[in-house]
């Protein structure tokens, strides 16, 4: 028999000259780069995208609960004091809003959480705003405090316990007389912060909103 | 035929073994359950308990309604509560430099924590071979009170994290106990602390 | 056989200590940034109580731009003895029962632009560390809270400080060039030291061997 047989295929011509291009059309490159493109469409407009919250603002009155994570709150009554009032803290007047709050997370809370993003304002019987306390960028004028006892708002509060707390707002001097107040307590996340710590965010959409007349007080 | 066999006997020691694995997962815990398991040092009331910061002893507690703060300049006037104030009496000898304890937590048959309110008592910092006598108020309901634990843990970052490593003392209150330490609950005045060496 | 082995993993096996080193350093992130910038690591040794200590720190000025310090200064351990009481802003301060008190007196010697406020320091003995302002109370026998403060410069002239523990300011009167400070530490009875050590910003610090007969 001829020892040639049978015949040895000839070696495959080797590819020249492909470049960059051709790294770029080799199968497996395509098949990670369809992948990686396939991947990327999914993150961009698939689940991976936060779906958008809608707006959930409970309006409460006087005696009405409503939560606002970690808290639900229930508004007792809103009494504007002038500045003789030792609780208003200085020469001009005040309005003191008087909460229930109770914590339903399963820690103690600070106390600090209950006025951070807290905003108020007050309206006049004509319905024009006389004062805004915003606490939304940390530069507000909310104090807050245990009516209890004074301890300061930033104490911490207790699971399931249910503390009345005090909001005091300034009303500056020659302010038409409030009759009215909107106060919003927004509820709070805790999302990874600086990869490991979890941090606080206030979330205005979702939002505890007590509406109550304002009564004069005599100090 | 033999092929056959061969085949046979690959799938039925693949699934000898997929069996024998789901049976090793379902008996040995799961890494991370092992990996965030705390380290607590658990002790009773009067009983010490050695732990990272030092040794630690609950010496006894009181259930109150208020507490008047010390020092006084901390707050001048009494601390009052819709629920109740537990206040503890502890001794802590540091094993190494220690700025500022921990704060002191009281968890609930329910796992719910309740914190120390630094308002109303301070510490002294403590220094290694020296005891150390302060006091602790916390806050909880009265309802927390079956069944609670206290909780020192290593430092007091967070409230919401759950301790690495912690002494837990167990009160070993009962309903019927707790029901008598709420109808007896009244004024508590918080104690300065007490240092000196330790023998 | 043999050779065919070298000539095909020779070079690779060369190169394996500097990958391992380059896998080291970079999984180091930990060690380097939440480990040793957080620790006492590198000592300054006194030779007969004289200490020259350099340090560089970066911080944040008053108008917030980022900008790099350094603690250039000259310390001089005079004196460690025990002692019985000492006053403390019009107040006796005594250790606490069964312990003892200990005065350390330093010597300082700095431009008056150092950031020197703000140290810490601790006598040792036998590994255990020892703190000041903690374990001293009133003659009286109470004991107040805060008794911590400036250690390392004058009350009246620190220097620059940094007030909320982030910018720097500098100070209303210029610090001497050269000042003392006197440092009481509490430890518990029949307890020598056998260093004394002081530091500004971790990592770098000044040990003082003690030997106290």
């Amino acid at each position: 028999m001829d020892p040639r047989w049978p015949p040895r295929a000839a070696p495959p011509p080797r590819r020249r000259g492909a470049g960059v291009l051709g790294f770029f059309t080799h199968p497996l490159v395509l098949t990670f780069l369809y992948l990686l493109a396939a991947v990327g469409l999914v993150a961009v407009f698939g689940g991976w995208a936060p779906a958008p919250q809608k707006s959930t603002i409970v309006e409460i009155g006087p005696g009405q609960s409503a939560m606002a994570y970690p808290f639900e709150i229930t508004p007792v009554q809103a009494v504007w004091y002038d500045g003789s009032e030792e609780r208003c803290g200085g020469p001009a007047g005040c309005v003191v809003v008087t909460l229930d709050v109770r914590v339903t997370a399963k820690t103690s809370v600070t106390g600090t959480l209950l006025t951070d993003g807290m905003n108020a304002s007050l309206a006049d019987s004509s319905g024009t705003a006389v004062v805004t306390g915003d606490e939304r960028f940390g530069q507000g004028n909310i104090l807050s405090r245990r009516a209890q006892d004074g301890r300061a708002g930033s104490v911490d509060l207790p699971p399931g316990l249910t503390t009345r707390m005090e909001f005091i707002i300034a009303v500056p001097d020659g302010a038409p007389a409030p009759s009215s107040i909107r106060l919003d307590v927004p509820a709070h996340t805790w999302r990874p912060y600086a990869g490991l710590l979890a941090y606080d965010w206030f979330d205005p959409r979702i939002t505890a909103s007590a509406a109550l007349p304002i009564t004069r007080g005599e100090s | 035929m033999r092929k056959l066999g061969a085949a046979v006997l690959t799938l039925a020691a693949v699934a000898g073994m997929l069996f024998a694995r789901s049976w090793l997962s379902s008996i040995v815990p799961p890494a991370d359950a092992i990996l965030k398991r705390p380290f607590l040092a658990r002790t009773t009331v009067g009983k010490p308990a050695e732990y990272l910061l030092g040794r630690v002893t609950v010496t006894g507690f009181h259930v109150a309604k208020t507490v008047i703060p010390w020092p006084p300049k901390l707050r001048p006037t009494p601390a009052e509560t819709a629920g109740v104030f537990v206040v503890v009496d502890y001794e802590f000898v540091a094993a190494k430099p220690v700025r500022v304890l921990p704060d002191w937590s009281l968890v609930d048959a329910a796992e719910n924590r309740y914190l120390a309110d630094r308002t109303v008592t301070a510490c002294e910092q403590p220094q290694p071979g020296f005891m150390i006598a302060c006091q602790a108020v916390i806050e909880a309901t009265p309802s927390a009170l079956p069944g609670a634990r206290l909780l020192l843990p290593t430092h007091s970052n967070s409230n919401l994290d759950t301790p690495e490593e912690a002494v837990v003392v167990d009160l070993e209150i009962d309903q019927a106990q707790a029901d008598q330490l709420v109808a007896e609950a009244g004024q508590v005045q918080a104690k300065a602390p007490m240092i000196k060496a330790q023998a | 056989m043999t050779r065919s082995f070298w000539h095909g993993n020779g070079v690779w096996l060369l190169v394996l200590p500097v990958l391992i080193a380059a896998c080291l350093a970079a999984s180091s992130q930990r060690m380097v940034h939440s480990y040793l910038a957080h620790t006492r690591q590198f000592a300054t040794r006194a030779q007969d109580g004289v200490a020259i200590f350099h340090d560089t720190f970066r911080a944040t000025t008053k108008e917030q731009t980022r900008q790099t310090y350094t603690r250039d200064v000259k310390v001089t351990l005079t004196e460690v003895v025990p002692v019985d009481s000492y006053h403390k802003s019009g107040t006796t301060m005594v250790a606490a029962e069964g312990g003892r008190l200990w005065r350390i007196n330093l010597a300082f010697e700095a431009a008056p632009d150092q950031v020197l406020s703000v140290c810490y320091a601790r006598l040792v003995s036998d590994g255990v560390e020892y703190s000041p302002g903690a374990a001293q109370v009133t003659a009286d026998g109470s004991f107040e809270l805060g008794i911590g403060s400036e250690l390392c410069v004058p009350a009246d002239a620190p220097g620059p400080t940094t007030a909320n523990g982030k910018d720097i300011e500098s100070g209303d009167k210029e610090r001497p060039r050269t000042w003392e400070q006197v440092i009481h530490i509490s430890l518990p009875d029949g307890v020598k030291p056998d260093e004394f050590v002081l530091w500004w910003g971790y990592p770098n610090y000044i040990s003082f061997p003690l030997s106290i007969g």
